[in-house]
């Protein structure tokens, strides 16, 4: 009754919203884009793409046809984006809106239009990524001939964070297509060209890496995020090992730069009791970095594992010789009641977190936003610097 | 009902919308097209009186194949107690309501409120039987009460048996039996009723006993609901 997660239409749509060139039509009551503007706004995205029919219970009884291929004639105009994406909400979906039907019959849009069904009663965000990356693969990919460098595959968030990738991928190769966040349709055109997919989110990217190997012949990674030392290092050794290039010198002076800054901040941070709350991609990286950092894990908390998210974390566990709870898909309470016995002296996940935070006087250290940097040698050290920080305001 | 000086509303909630037809003698603008138009609605926008002053409403709905017709009974019957038209004096209400209750929607003229009694015309063919045996399930959830059974003859070998023995296996009697009569179709496609067009018939002179019988009734039931298996037998032992 009180879920650690949110729906299908989530998740599609932050999957469109991460093309530029795109606008999201939400059909849907007003609610869903307002709430989700509301949201995503607050964490620090630019929403003013997210629009909506604004179905209404008329809609809902007679269909909403006529004003659904109104409002993409209005966005097509007004906007002139390339790509108009059509997402079906709970009561679009309930009703059962005909919306590739729709789109295919719609005459004089010059933009291409993608329906996606995300109706929020279909499932959670992971479903709305996988269901949006499988349109996006299917529906805009087009054959190309092979090319050079790498697709980041299934990342959403842009940011300080999206650069720092890039460039770590530059160590070894080029970065294709960004699938996609700060992309444009142009890019996932091309997607094609690459000639590996990193997969950057492991619980939504799968089965998009799997259609486009089967689809485009394109082999596929799945290193952990680069948060971290260990996991940066290993997520360029993950190409360079593909791509059998050698890391370059300068990759290797960097690490040691940052080591150098990491272990003047590790001093207070050394036995600190630390608590990550996050989603599938992020956790196992994050606590193998927390325990770079001497810090001790009691506690983790995954809102929806991928297919590799418990074993990848299983493995990090072992390594580091940690021993935290680790809780599943759980509802707020149990997420409270850990958090009361474990007394960890700081928490780090996102805004969901805060009120947590408040209610315990538990620092919280918020990474869940495009503006935070957190990945490559650098985001290591920021991170350190960060948690010190926090840490500091108890 | 109406010959006898009560004051009787018929409310279509078929999406078709054919069920004021023969009162009225012309199709109605439904009471959904009307919010489409405008929300303001009047009773005079959508009550219509019929033969012997017989108030007729159809509530209507999407075009088939669109949109969702149970969330527009959903709205029509909110509209309908909005705009007042029970508060008037008023001896009867019939709805008439499609063959089977797809979904939530469907259910809301059983629900509370609204129907008291609830009467199933089924005939003796199988897939009739099954359809008013869901309604039988309908009418236990929703806390309805069903009136009794009325077996629309298709004159399938052993019908009154048959409807007969589902009456009983459910629990509830036989309110009247409709003998199948080519008058019927014949005064349907003079957009009539049996009853104005054909008065003195026999159809007609069942047709007034039935509203009689229903009218007068005051036993009412929560009916059992057959399996599947208890259905079949049914029809194939007969």
């Amino acid at each position: 009754m009180q879920p650690y997660k949110t729906c299908k239409l989530f998740g599609a749509l932050r999957v469109v919203l991460g093309i530029q060139d795109a606008i999201v039509l939400l059909h849907s009551p007003k609610g869903c884009a307002y709430n989700l503007r509301y949201l995503l706004g607050v964490r620090g995205a630019k929403v003013n793409r997210i629009l909506t029919t604004e179905m209404d219970e008329k809609d809902v009884i007679f269909g909403g046809e006529v004003r659904l291929k109104k409002a993409i004639k209005v966005v097509d105009e007004r906007y002139n984006p390339s790509l108009i994406a059509v997402l079906t909400s709970c009561a679009s979906s309930i009703i059962g809106e005909d919306i590739e039907l729709i789109c295919k019959d719609l005459k004089g849009v010059k933009a291409k239009l993608l329906p996606i069904h995300s109706g929020g009663f279909e499932g959670d965000q992971i479903e709305g990524y996988k269901e949006a990356m499988k349109r996006i693969v299917e529906d805009l990919v087009e054959v190309k001939e092979l090319g050079d460098g790498v697709n980041l595959l299934a990342v959403y968030r842009y940011g300080w964070d999206l650069e720092e990738v890039k460039r770590l991928v530059g160590f070894i190769t080029t970065t294709n297509s960004v699938l996609t966040a700060k992309t444009s349709l142009n890019e996932i055109k091309n997607a094609s060209k690459a000639r590996l997919n990193v997969i950057m989110c492991e619980a939504s990217g799968f089965d998009a890496a799997r259609l486009m190997k089967k689809k485009f012949g394109i082999p596929y990674v799945h290193p952990l995020l680069p948060i971290g030392i260990k996991a940066t290092k290993d997520f360029v050794f993950s190409i360079s090992e593909f791509f059998d290039i050698k890391i370059p010198e300068e990759f290797v002076k960097e690490e040691r730069r940052a080591l150098k800054k990491i272990e003047r901040a590790k001093d207070k941070l050394i036995g600190k009791k630390v608590c990550v709350i996050s989603g599938a991609s992020r956790i196992a990286p994050i606590t193998q970095f927390l325990s770079e950092l001497g810090m001790e894990i009691v506690l983790i908390s995954i809102d929806k594992p991928g297919e590799t998210t418990l074993e990848d974390l299983n493995k990090v566990i072992n390594e580091v010789d940690a021993n935290p709870k680790v809780i599943v898909e759980p509802e707020v309470d149990e997420v409270l009641e850990s958090i009361r016995q474990e007394k960890p002296d700081l928490i780090v996940g996102g805004l969901y977190e805060t009120e947590i935070s408040r209610r315990f006087r538990i620092p919280l250290l918020d990474i869940m936003h495009g503006e935070e940097r957190t990945m490559g040698f650098e985001g290591a050290v920021n991170l350190a610097k960060s948690i010190e920080v926090v840490l500091l305001r108890r | 009902m109406a010959e006898e000086g009560k004051k009787v509303m018929l409310i279509g909630c078929d999406p078709k919308r054919d069920t004021t037809l023969t009162l009225v003698g012309r199709h109605l603008k439904p009471l959904l097209e009307t919010i489409l138009e405008n929300n303001a609605v009047n009773e005079e926008d959508i009550i219509q009186q019929g033969y012997k002053g017989v108030l007729c409403i159809e509530i209507g709905g999407p075009e088939p194949g669109i949109g969702c017709a149970g969330r527009g009974l959903i709205l029509a019957f909110n509209k309908l107690k909005e705009i007042g038209v029970f508060n008037r004096q008023i001896d009867l209400v019939i709805y008439d309501v499609p063959g089977d209750v797809v979904c939530g929607g469907f259910a809301v003229p059983m629900r509370k409120g609204n129907a008291r009694e609830v009467y199933i015309v089924t005939s003796g063919e199988y897939l009739s039987l099954f359809a008013a045996n869901n309604i039988c399930k309908a009418i236990r959830r929703v806390g309805a009460r069903l009136g009794g059974i009325i077996c629309n003859s298709r004159e399938v070998e052993n019908e009154e048996k048959i409807v007969e023995i589902f009456a009983e296996k459910i629990g509830a009697r036989i309110i009247g039996i409709i003998p199948k009569d080519n008058i019927v179709q014949f005064c349907e496609s003079k957009n009539k009723t049996v009853v104005e067009y054909m008065p003195e018939s026999n159809q007609a002179k069942i047709y007034r006993k039935i509203a009689r019988d229903v009218f007068d009734n005051t036993c009412l039931l929560k009916p059992s609901v057959l399996s599947l298996d208890e259905l079949n037998a049914l029809c194939s032992q007969v």
